[in-house]
């Protein structure tokens, strides 16, 4: 038996022997690359999955910044015990450093790319991409069974944000009515 | 043994140069086409991972810096709804807890910009001898507004920590901080807990990077005597 009877069964020897066709070697390309393109498409995948980590870290970021600088503050008014939602008269519900309690945040927003600074002036943080933080305030809202809390005892404060894609994080932040006192 | 007439027997027609022309046109077509897409998710890769790499080491520092002010029971410099690019505080009042500031208790952040670092400078906690004697040095009200921050590094048993950048190593390929900028608000008031406002500045490869964020204090002090 000679290499080339081993190599080709007596039934393909002819067929073996013209060659591939021009059609079977597009239909090779051809298949080559969907392979090609299919990994192409898990490696950008991945690459979607890292950036969508990323963003999120980023979102989370924020939402946890404002929820934190929101239960820095009391529930209610200092001097007049008002837990009346959103900001008081004279103060800009732009500017948030002249809020003085967390109801006061209520209907409050932003955006990362001129974020205003407690300090005064904007920051952007996050470049080209937008995200959209905002607020919102629930006075004592107690679930239905609970008929002993009085209604102005807890705050709920939300503080959501909207990802550049158009995803939503919201962190929740219970604020009780109790002063701060140092 | 193999002859040459053997072999064109085995091959007897093969390609024509034409249909290796246009198969080497089509196949170089392809090539190109992946290769474009191959380059571009390679540069979105580098891309991503840099960023990537950037947010987490700035996330490292942001919560060793959160961690450290958070606890902290005054700041002395940059004063109430002032601020800089570093900042001078109380740390806290483990070594002699009697609610009054002695030396080893305090903190200094400070953004260096020659070496492109944030360090913290404190007292170690194994101090002994005459070291810890002057650690436990009482500092008023009055000196510790007079204290600059380049005194305070001076002390001979403040040790610096690099919480980000390069620091000592000056190794280029570190992750660089460019900027950093804290405000205080809230230290006077009574009704609301104090907050440092930070924000840094992180350059990799060029690019740079600014997060922004806030820690309230948790336990603070009023002014101390």
């Amino acid at each position: 038996m000679t290499a080339v009877a081993f190599r080709f069964p007596a039934t393909n020897r002819a067929r073996a022997a013209r060659g591939f066709t021009l059609l079977e070697a597009l239909i090779a390309a051809v298949v080559l690359s969907i392979l090609v393109i299919g990994v192409c498409d898990v490696l950008s995948q991945s690459y979607s999955q890292t950036q969508a980590a990323q963003s999120n870290a980023t979102g989370v970021m924020l939402a946890v910044q404002l929820a934190d600088e929101i239960a820095s503050k009391p529930m209610a008014d200092p001097m007049t015990g008002s837990t009346s939602l959103g900001p008081d008269t004279g103060m800009n519900p732009a500017q948030r450093s002249t809020f003085t309690r967390a109801t006061n945040y209520s209907g409050y927003t932003d955006t990362s790319t001129s974020l205003p600074l407690l300090e005064g002036g904007t920051l952007d943080v996050t470049s080209t991409d937008t995200y959209t933080r905002s607020v919102a305030v629930t006075v004592g809202a107690k679930p239905s069974i609970d008929t002993l809390s009085p209604t102005t005892n807890f705050a709920i404060v939300t503080v959501t944000v909207t990802y550049p894609d158009g995803d939503t994080v919201s962190i929740p932040k219970f604020v009780p009515n109790i002063s701060i006192q140092r | 043994m193999r002859t040459s007439r053997g072999l064109s027997r085995i091959h007897p027609g093969g390609f024509t140069f034409i249909e290796l022309m246009i198969g080497l046109v089509i196949t170089a077509m392809i090539m190109a086409a992946m290769a474009a897409v191959m380059t571009s998710v390679a540069e979105g890769w580098q891309a991503g991972n840099v960023s990537q790499s950037t947010q987490m080491q700035a996330n490292q520092i942001y919560n060793r810096v959160q961690k450290i002010l958070s606890g902290a029971k005054y700041v002395i410099l940059p004063t109430d709804g002032g601020s800089g690019n570093e900042i001078l505080f109380w740390a806290n009042d483990n070594l002699i807890a009697d609610s009054t500031v002695e030396a080893g208790e305090l903190g200094l952040i400070e953004w260096d910009s020659t070496t492109s670092s944030l360090y913290l400078y404190e007292a170690p906690s194994n101090l002994s001898g005459s070291q810890l004697t002057a650690a436990e040095t009482q500092l008023d009200w009055t000196a510790l507004q007079t204290l600059t921050p380049a005194q305070f590094e001076g002390w001979s048993y403040i040790q610096p920590t690099t919480l980000g950048g390069p620091g000592a190593s000056g190794n280029a390929d570190a992750l660089q901080i460019t900027g950093a900028n804290f405000y205080v608000t809230g230290l006077g008031s009574t009704t609301q807990l104090p907050i440092v406002e930070f924000s840094l500045t992180f350059t990799k490869n060029g690019q740079n990077v600014t997060l922004y964020n806030s820690t309230t204090m948790r336990g603070p002090s009023t002014q101390p005597n």
